[in-house]
């Protein structure tokens, strides 16, 4: 473990590599003087950003304001906490964050992001069809979205490891084609809770295939699963 | 390590507070404390102030949406918020296209002039002497290779690839800088 340890100063400089990252924050969640280590690390850090301080345009404030007053704030965490008892919630019991690798204290508001659409009163969940290609890639997996939002997640049960090098990816499929829609790789025990990137709004189909890593612009890998939504 | 005071920012923390309650106002004052510390950041790491100006939005707005999510006891608003910055210039860099992109300016630019010359360059103010300081405080190899990170948003894997020298070295090399970074600036004197 003391070798893990030891990635703590790289991790709060976003330094790892992305599979580093990932082993780094698994063990970050149970190891309390790795916690105090990374946000002493934190405070560092942001005080290096003092040195490059510089004014933004004007129009940038103008716009980031204008945004903000029309953009709803997510509730605080354990509000509508009773929508927990239905289905998906189980899946949030795994809590793993894979996709986005944005550290611990991010991971923090990535686990916030899953939580608040699996806790939504609207979330519908959506079961993925293997294609022939996929039908020994995964024993489940599911989409779970909140339609009036766009917002979605991925959950899979019984992935297939991936050779060295490859992620699975996810697309989002409209009328103007395939869009990349985050990349991943399974935990160890074959389960993966993906933040699906993009609007996933009614109509468009989910996809997911496997690339290499870093992933592609378009599916080069044979597509295992649609769900349509 | 006890989390100290030294970057504590109490108009931020009581800002990110009445963010939480939805306050507007309180957002347009929050924008005005840190926006030039996440512009300057962005344009730093990006090298590209359009695309600066991207991530200063995304992280503002993510700010604005999760701020009543916001876990105050696990650091201070600001050390969030530019944890945030840095992490979001970071993913620019790295897609694909920009990766490349950035191989190639930072062979040919900054690179072969040591930081020393970066920083000493920059206006001066209390916090910005400071941070100065510390970093003064590093050796030129400390320096560099922590700014390889924070600035240029390299890996450790790019980072030794850049330099020549072996990961475990840059490991080192990063913790001892930030170690003495930490002390440096938790220095109240």
């Amino acid at each position: 473990m003391s070798e893990l340890h030891d990635l703590a100063p790289l991790y709060a400089l976003h330094a790892l590599d992305k599979l580093e990252e990932a082993r780094f924050e698994r063990h970050l969640h149970g190891c309390e003087p790795c916690q105090q280590a990374v946000a002493g690390y934190r405070e560092s850090t942001s005080s290096l950003a003092e040195i490059t301080r510089s004014e933004p345009p004007p129009h940038l404030r103008e716009r980031v304001l204008s945004l903000a007053a029309t953009t709803r704030q997510e509730p605080a965490r354990g509000e509508s906490a009773a929508a927990m008892s239905y289905g998906p919630a189980r899946w949030a019991a795994a809590a793993l964050i894979l996709v986005v690798g944005l550290g611990w204290w991010m991971s923090q508001s990535d686990q916030r992001l899953i939580d608040s659409v699996l806790r939504h009163p609207d979330a519908v969940t959506v079961s993925a069809q293997p294609t022939p290609d996929g039908l020994s890639a995964f024993s489940e997996v599911r989409v779970v979205v909140v339609p009036g939002e766009g917002r979605a997640l991925l959950l899979a049960e019984g992935l297939r490891p991936l050779e060295p090098n490859r992620v699975y990816a996810v697309w989002v499929i409209d009328s103007d084609g395939a869009h990349p829609a985050g990349l991943f790789r399974p935990a160890r025990d074959g389960t993966a809770e993906v933040i699906i990137e993009g609007d996933v709004i009614p109509g468009v189909v989910v996809a997911m295939t496997v690339e290499p890593e870093g992933g592609s612009d378009i599916p080069t890998g044979s597509v295992l699963l649609t769900a349509e939504t | 390590m006890p989390r100290s005071e030294r970057s504590s920012d109490p108009g931020v923390d009581r800002l990110m507070r009445q963010l939480s309650r939805g306050d507007t106002k309180a957002f347009a004052s929050l924008y005005d404390a840190v926006a030039p510390s996440v512009f300057g950041l962005a344009r730093r790491v990006t090298r590209d102030s359009a695309i600066a100006e991207e991530v200063t939005q995304e992280v503002m707005l993510e700010v604005w949406r999760t701020a009543k999510r916001f876990d105050a006891s696990r650091g201070t608003a600001r050390t969030y918020i530019m944890t945030l910055a840095h992490r979001r210039s970071v993913d620019r860099v790295r897609s694909e296209e920009a990766s490349r992109r950035r191989t190639e300016a930072v062979g040919h630019k900054d690179m072969d002039r040591p930081y020393d010359s970066v920083y000493e360059h920059v206006e001066r103010d209390f916090d910005r002497s400071k941070v100065r300081k510390a970093l003064g405080g590093l050796s030129q190899l400390q320096r560099e290779a922590i700014l390889l990170a924070y600035w240029e948003g390299l890996t450790q894997t790019e980072i030794a690839t850049h330099l020549s020298i072996p990961v475990g070295t840059v490991k080192t090399r990063i913790r001892d800088a930030m170690l003495r970074l930490g002390t440096a600036l938790g220095d109240t004197t």
